[in-house]
């Protein structure tokens, strides 16, 4: 529906001047507006931890970016609206329906019940209208790419709000100790049975060669859903035997209806093989009690040997060279389906939606503000580097350094410009793309693409995981269904939630049998599930028919 | 300390009085108490009672946007999901063995050990002890869980001495339903008896001194002395604390049991703190909460009360 919606709309000539360059090759002038007098627009943020340090006098309303777009637009961001973390935000962001908060102009919403929340609330903007008549064309041919982020900011018919900076994430990779691999005469598996040989040498074959049996070969989280999409995440042995019905996610079946994955007849093979390599000891025995991250750490700690994460996981876990110095990590494709196709995965299209309170006057302010953030992306107007010299990049001569130790003089905990504004993080394009266009030998041209080789430069695997996931980016896979919570899941979803997480977990740590599983495909379907399979496919009727 | 009846039958001359006049009788007399009580009596209206009325979302469909007035009524809707289901159920139950387990050794314990205690006569190995039970009462659960986790982990220092020295199969103690609540219980003991002991420490300080020597005079050895004399000093202090803490009975401590459970100990571990906060962290349910919360403070008062009239009837002690 917001596909053909987002295509009709009709490249509005009157909208920003000049805004329309599309990729440029060098940096165009791109002339936007400039309010005067200024105008000041209320936002809200979600704190990130890693903003960098501010400098004196500076705090987040008066600091170097928010100066630099009162300076070049004449807007003045404010916050009026600041969550600690996510779940401070969210309260904050509820208490604002309740009006004991301020609901500022525009604030990035994290959750799709809170999105339909606001919805509901009739206290946030209809922008339908003003995405056709103000959102920039290079704006819409992004969004045009991901017709799926508006189906939770939707509703009949109408729009509420915008994905923040659509893009596909980088996908997840296999990574594997490679001196362990070498020093074991192996190669890294490309099939599930390759891939128990390989786990089963490292437990059993002292890879490290210290004489004692201190390693095994795969680690991964267990105390969650068996599908994390970040790190230590156990889902590609699942896709093995399920192919797209990946566990925790809606998919598709032949008749057109949604399904949930867990509850695949394919997930009785999965949890059995990875119950057999629990019971052998060649996965992490602790999974169970486990968080991604600190399963992640057990690679770190030189205790396994092979994770699936995300390529950035390789920079994480690369103090395994403080008690490993030999170590050499590196990135692999996933291991492949029994039907010899990749595994799938889950997939993330944007982090949180922006929605605009009903009393926003400037909507036209904020894509000339959003537009101009997305410079950095096109490598246009005044960020082709990225935005602010001598804090997310630095020009030395004819080089661009990103990293702020590099600097000159070298920066430690640098203000980054990128995610002091109203979204979390800088906009990004496709990241994989640009590091798979440098892997494969082009010149770096675009900023994305210069901050990828500059990343070869500085940690080779690392970028190399990133091109390696892009090569496989048809299987990241994002679940169908991205409503808010329909009103079964409400009363059911979390008990479903407990009773999948302890059967998967129980039948892998040997205490309850694989048998078991067809009850409980029974039990999920009884005590709710029925009822929220069926209101899952209404809500997806509905979408298809848009 | 021990009979608390209010003086006024003392005052002869009020008897005669109406109510009305012996009203206005006390407040001409003692009105300066009244004022200096009235801040305090502000403050609890505007911070105990007056949110009281918001428990009227226990019984609604809350939607922050309508608020308490305008939200739907569901009658007793959220009550009935708190029992709906096998997992909520088992919550409960979870939470109440957990509770009273804790609440019993809690409560032995530290008697016992501030008894132990009182018989140390080195001063600075007494204090020394003291202090260093008490230490773990100031760490927050976060960190001892994963001390816990270290501790009792596969590579952990039990599980070495396990197989290291008892020549065992190492024991995956966070990851073992049959064992997790008595890890529960014995890591909060562990972190809560110091504050215990002490309060107990305080009231045996309190007792006569001359009561022992008596006692010392007709013969008593220091079992007889612990048994006729500490043991019934120290009752009152008993009872009080016994009865907070019977309040208690549906706090199986969320801190503890977030940080430390996994789908392997839900069975026996998952408590109605922790089966809330899952359940409603899907969405902001608010009336559900607010049931959940009301549910426990109904208890928590019947079992108060009980406590309160055993206490009374049994011991012959008001405690308030």
């Amino acid at each position: 529906m917001n596909k053909q919606k987002v295509v009709s709309m009709t490249m509005a000539a009157m909208m920003l001047a000049g805004s329309t360059t599309a990729f440029a090759e060098e940096a165009a002038p791109v002339e936007r507006t400039k309010y005067d007098p200024a105008i000041t627009i209320t936002i809200g943020k979600q704190l990130d931890e890693n903003t960098g340090r501010y400098g004196d006098g500076e705090d987040i309303n008066k600091n170097a970016m928010t100066d630099l777009t009162l300076e070049k637009l004449g807007i003045q961001m404010e916050t009026t609206l600041l969550g600690g973390d996510a779940g401070n935000y969210d309260t904050k962001l509820r208490l604002a329906l309740t009006s004991a908060e301020e609901l500022p102009d525009v604030f990035p919403v994290y959750s799709a019940q809170l999105a339909a929340d606001m919805i509901e609330s009739g206290m946030v903007k209809d922008i339908t209208d003003d995405i056709e008549q103000y959102m920039p064309e290079r704006l819409k041919e992004i969004y045009d790419q991901f017709p799926t982020t508006f189906s939770t900011v939707t509703k009949d018919g109408r729009i509420y709000g915008v994905a923040c900076n659509p893009h596909l994430t980088e996908g997840e990779v296999m990574i594997i100790r490679q001196d362990w691999l070498d020093k074991l005469g192996l190669t890294a598996p490309t099939t599930i049975d390759e891939f128990e040989a390989v786990i089963k040498a490292f437990t059993e074959d002292d890879p490290d060669g210290n004489g004692e049996k201190d390693t095994y070969g795969f680690t991964y989280e267990g105390d969650s859903i068996y599908n994390n999409g970040w790190c230590a995440d156990p889902v590609t042995i699942f896709s093995v035997y399920t192919g797209k019905y990946l566990p925790g996610q809606w998919q598709e079946d032949e008749n057109g209806k949604l399904v949930y994955g867990s509850l695949h007849e394919g997930n009785k093979k999965a949890l059995e093989r990875l119950a057999s390599w629990h019971a052998n000891g060649w996965t992490f025995q602790e999974a169970a009690s486990t968080g991604a991250w600190d399963a992640m750490t057990q690679f770190t700690e030189g205790k396994a040997g092979i994770f699936i994460g995300r390529p950035w996981c390789i920079d994480s876990v690369a103090d395994v060279k403080s008690v490993a110095p030999e170590a050499v990590i590196k990135a692999y494709p996933c291991i492949v389906q029994e039907n010899g196709e990749m595994t799938y995965q889950d997939a993330e299209l944007n982090d949180g939606w922006l929605m605009f309170n009903h009393d926003f006057e400037y909507i036209e302010a904020f894509f000339t503000y959003y537009d101009w953030m997305y410079d950095a992306v096109f490598g246009t107007g005044d960020f082709q580097y990225g935005y602010l010299d001598g804090y997310d990049y630095q020009v030395q001569g004819d080089k661009v350094v990103f990293d702020s130790n590099l600097f000159d003089p070298p920066v430690t905990d640098a203000f980054m410009p990128g995610k002091s504004t109203v979204l979390k993080n800088a906009p990004a394009a496709d990241a994989m793309q640009a590091y798979a266009n440098v892997y494969a030998g082009n010149e770096a041209v675009t900023s994305a693409e210069i901050r990828a080789a500059a990343h070869f430069e500085t940690s080779y695997n690392c970028a190399e995981g990133y091109a390696i996931a892009n090569e496989y980016r048809d299987y990241q896979n994002p679940s169908v269904f991205k409503a808010a919570p329909t009103s079964s899941m409400a009363r059911y979803w979390e008990q479903l939630q407990t009773m999948e997480k302890q059967l998967y977990t129980n039948i892998i740590y040997g205490k309850q049998t694989v048998d078991e599983f067809d009850q409980f495909v029974e039990d999920w379907y009884a005590q709710g599930g029925e009822d929220i399979t069926n209101e899952v496919n209404e809500w997806y009727q509905g979408v298809k028919a848009e | 300390m021990k009979h608390k009846r209010a003086p006024r039958s003392a005052a002869g001359p009020g008897r005669n009085l109406t109510l009305s006049q012996r009203i206005k009788k006390e407040v001409h007399h003692s009105w300066p108490l009244y004022v200096l009580l009235l801040p305090a009596l502000i403050l609890a209206c505007i911070f105990c009672y007056a949110p009281m009325f918001g428990l009227v979302m226990a019984f609604q469909d809350y939607k922050p946007w309508l608020g308490i007035t305008g939200s739907q009524f569901i009658g007793l809707d959220n009550f009935r999901m708190i029992f709906e289901f096998r997992e909520s159920y088992q919550a409960i139950i979870n939470t109440f063995i957990i509770a009273v387990c804790k609440i019993v050794l809690g409560l032995v314990v530290p008697i016992v050990i501030a008894l132990l205690l009182n018989e140390v006569h080195n001063m600075g190995l007494k204090k020394g002890i003291q202090t260093l039970v008490y230490l773990p009462h100031f760490l927050s659960w976060v960190t001892v869980a994963g001390m816990l986790k270290d501790i009792l982990g596969l590579d952990g220092i039990v599980n070495l001495f396990l197989t290291r020295v008892l020549g065992m199969e190492p024991i995956y103690f966070l990851g073992e339903a049959s064992m997790f609540r008595q890890i529960l219980v014995l890591s909060d003991l562990w972190k809560g008896f110091g504050f215990g002991m002490i309060v107990y420490l305080a009231a045996i300080s309190n007792i006569n001194q001359t009561l022992y020597e008596a006692a010392q005079i007709d013969g008593a050895n220091r079992l007889q002395q612990t048994w006729h004399v500490t043991l019934p000093g120290i009752l009152p202090m008993i009872i009080v604390m016994a009865t907070l803490s019977l309040g208690n009975v549906l706090n199986a401590g969320f801190d503890q049991v977030f940080n430390m459970y996994s789908p392997l100990t839900y069975s026996t571990g998952d408590i109605i703190d922790t089966y809330v906060y899952r359940q409603t962290l899907v969405n902001g349910q608010y009336g559900f909460g607010t049931a959940v919360g009301l549910f426990k403070s109904g208890v928590s008062l019947a079992l108060t009360t009980v406590a309160y009239w055993l206490a009374y009837k049994f011991a012959g002690y008001r405690i308030f």
